[in-house]
């Protein structure tokens, strides 16, 4: 080893192997070797490892405590999921409040801009439907036949809607779960479960846009007017017009995304649609869900008879054996008033613990508590966190940490709203 | 997407999260920027169609990958830079307000290939064989590069001493 030799490889003093202690190569060893006998190649030496303390940060710029939370949260919006069955199985129409607002807000700040080419497709096409004395349609969704109408699941298989409007009255069937209206009561029944519910105004999102597809491209022409973003293509085959609307997912993420792809509009999405080049009615549509570059189809509307010869009775016809609830009385949340969303999901489960049944009557509206009971008499809570809002959803989700009386724990997200007439809190979901 | 891509993400992001904002840190300065890179890439391996079960060098291809992404955050970002020269004062360089921005202002007086070589080596602690792999060039390159780099800042640093 000579002097000029040491400085062609001084870099070799420098790997992670000597730095960091551990074996060393035959020209390390005759390296350090050499710096023992010369004096300026120790010189050399120290002043490189003068150099790299100094350029070594002193303090490791460390991600905060936060950055793994919103890491993992990114990495699980951005990768598909199965959402259990039961997270949303009573959640009846919940999000209809936040996306009524949202509606009004796009409407009522569109600038004056010009409106785009789609935007008049979608007018003409929202005046067709209108007008239409009846409308009949098929409607193929990836859900769960007992599932409310308004959740998603991209991985399950597609689900046959039958949507019939006449006058004022329409009908929803999605073969387990049915719901009919007049105009202004609505009721709603699952078979499978011998469980009925009934109520007023909205009940869900998506209903409200099946049977009313006019709002549907009222809204569409709302979102093309604004210019908020939202990417447009048209093209012309066959005779049909095909407009392909791309927008990312509608709601609130900052806290939460445990509702993000739940439901369509809580969905990176993009939505086709056709219409008639001639007579400008809309005749098909379909929804693909996003991730990232890849997409899912999930909804299809796959007929649309105008004025088609429906029967009122038809529509308003009630199974038999069903008793009808009305969820959302007067004593809905009544001991729940006045807290907050996660001191009433508390209370929920520490009146679950001793089963007290008034209590709970009034706090899970939506179901017969007798039918919780096997699983959730005498549960514990372990952990409760605050309430956080996700997507569209208008109350909150409470994450808790439970223990079953068989030992097994589970993380949930409770979901908990107040807008009853009582003002207090009930369970919607979540359990 | 397969159920065993969401676990390697998962685990990629617990094993090699806080390796890989450390390397964004330190090549694009800020906190949030930092975050945000790394959280771009974890997004992009979870809409992607690659088959992450065969890489063989995680961390290696995570770095490599979170590397393109900070450059095209770079070229993408406006900035007002200052040239520094040689007449600059070191000390009142050294007194820039973080460890992180005081290095970089070293740094900025050797060619970008010299510096990222170096950065790699003292704040993300890799070896000149896996630094070699990111950058794809020989392992002798890695080490020219590195010495030359430190050898420039020595003469500095004993200029003003």
């Amino acid at each position: 080893m000579n002097c000029e030799i040491f400085k062609q490889n001084i870099a070799e003093l420098f790997d992670e192997s000597v730095a960091s202690g551990g074996e060393q190569s035959a020209i390390q060893r005759e390296m350090l070797e050499h710096i023992e006998t010369c004096a300026d190649c120790k010189a050399l030496y120290e002043e490189f490892c003068y150099t790299m303390d100094v350029l070594t940060p002193s303090v490791n710029a460390e991600p905060s405590v936060e950055f793994s939370r919103r890491l993992s949260e990114r990495i699980e919006k951005a990768t598909p999921k199965r959402k259990s069955l039961h997270r949303v199985l009573y959640r009846v129409g919940g999000a209809v409040a936040s996306v009524a607002a949202m509606f009004l807000v796009v409407i009522n700040l569109l600038p004056a801009t010009p409106a785009k080419a789609s935007s008049g497709y979608f007018g003409k096409a929202a005046a067709k439907l209108n007008q239409a004395q009846s409308l009949f349609m098929r409607i193929s969704m990836r859900t769960m036949p007992a599932e409310n109408f308004d959740f998603l699941d991209p991985t399950a298989e597609f689900v046959e809607h039958t949507v019939q409007r006449v006058g004022e009255a329409w009908r929803v069937d999605k073969g387990d779960r049915v719901m009919f209206g007049d105009g202004g009561q609505w009721w709603q029944w699952v078979e499978s479960w011998n469980n009925g519910w009934t109520g007023y105004g909205v009940p869900s999102v998506l209903v409200d846009l099946m049977v009313n597809p006019q709002k549907l491209m009222q809204f569409e022409k709302s979102l093309a007017e604004a210019d908020l973003g939202v990417i447009y293509e048209t093209r012309n085959e066959g005779g049909l017009t095909f407009v392909t609307v791309t927008s990312p997912a509608l709601g609130d993420w900052l806290e939460s995304n445990y509702m993000y792809m739940s439901s369509i509009l809580e969905s990176d999405s993009r939505r086709e649609y056709a219409f008639d080049r001639r007579t400008k009615e809309l005749i098909a549509a379909s929804v693909y869900v996003l991730y990232g570059t890849e997409e899912e189809k999930v909804l299809t509307v796959d007929q649309i008879i105008y004025n088609a010869p429906i029967m009122s009775a038809d529509v308003a016809r009630l199974p038999e054996g069903i008793e009808f609830v009305e969820p959302l009385n007067a004593n809905s949340g009544a001991r729940f008033v006045g807290i907050s969303a996660r001191q009433a999901a508390v209370k929920v489960f520490e009146a679950m613990k001793i089963w007290d049944v008034e209590v709970l009557r009034e706090g899970i509206p939506f179901v017969d508590v007798e039918r919780l009971r096997d699983d959730y008499e005498g549960v514990t809570i372990l952990e409760v966190k605050d309430a956080v809002r996700s997507g569209l959803y208008v109350g909150y989700f409470v994450p808790m940490k439970v223990q079953y009386r068989n030992g097994k724990s589970e993380e949930l997200m409770v979901a908990m709203r107040n807008d009853t007439p009582s003002g207090g809190w009930i369970v919607d979901g979540g359990i | 997407m397969k159920p065993e891509r969401n676990t390697i993400i998962g685990r990629w992001a617990e094993l090699y999260g806080a390796d890989l904002y450390r390397f964004a840190r330190f090549r694009l300065g800020s906190v949030a920027d930092a975050e945000d890179a790394v959280q771009d890439l974890f997004v992009r391996l979870a809409t992607s169609s690659s088959d992450l079960g065969s890489v063989a060098s995680p961390r290696s291809f995570l770095i490599r990958s979170l590397r393109n992404l900070c450059i095209d955050r770079l070229k993408r970002r406006t900035l007002s830079t200052t040239p520094l020269t040689e007449k600059m004062d070191i000390e009142q360089e050294c007194e820039a307000e973080s460890e992180i921005e005081r290095i970089k202002v070293l740094m900025r007086h050797l060619p970008e290939e010299q510096s990222e070589v170096i950065s790699m080596r003292t704040a993300q602690n890799l070896s000149f064989a896996e630094i070699a792999e990111i950058l794809d060039i020989p392992t002798t390159t890695v080490k020219s590069r590195f010495a030359y780099g430190i050898d420039k800042l020595r003469k500095m640093l004993n200029d003003k001493k």
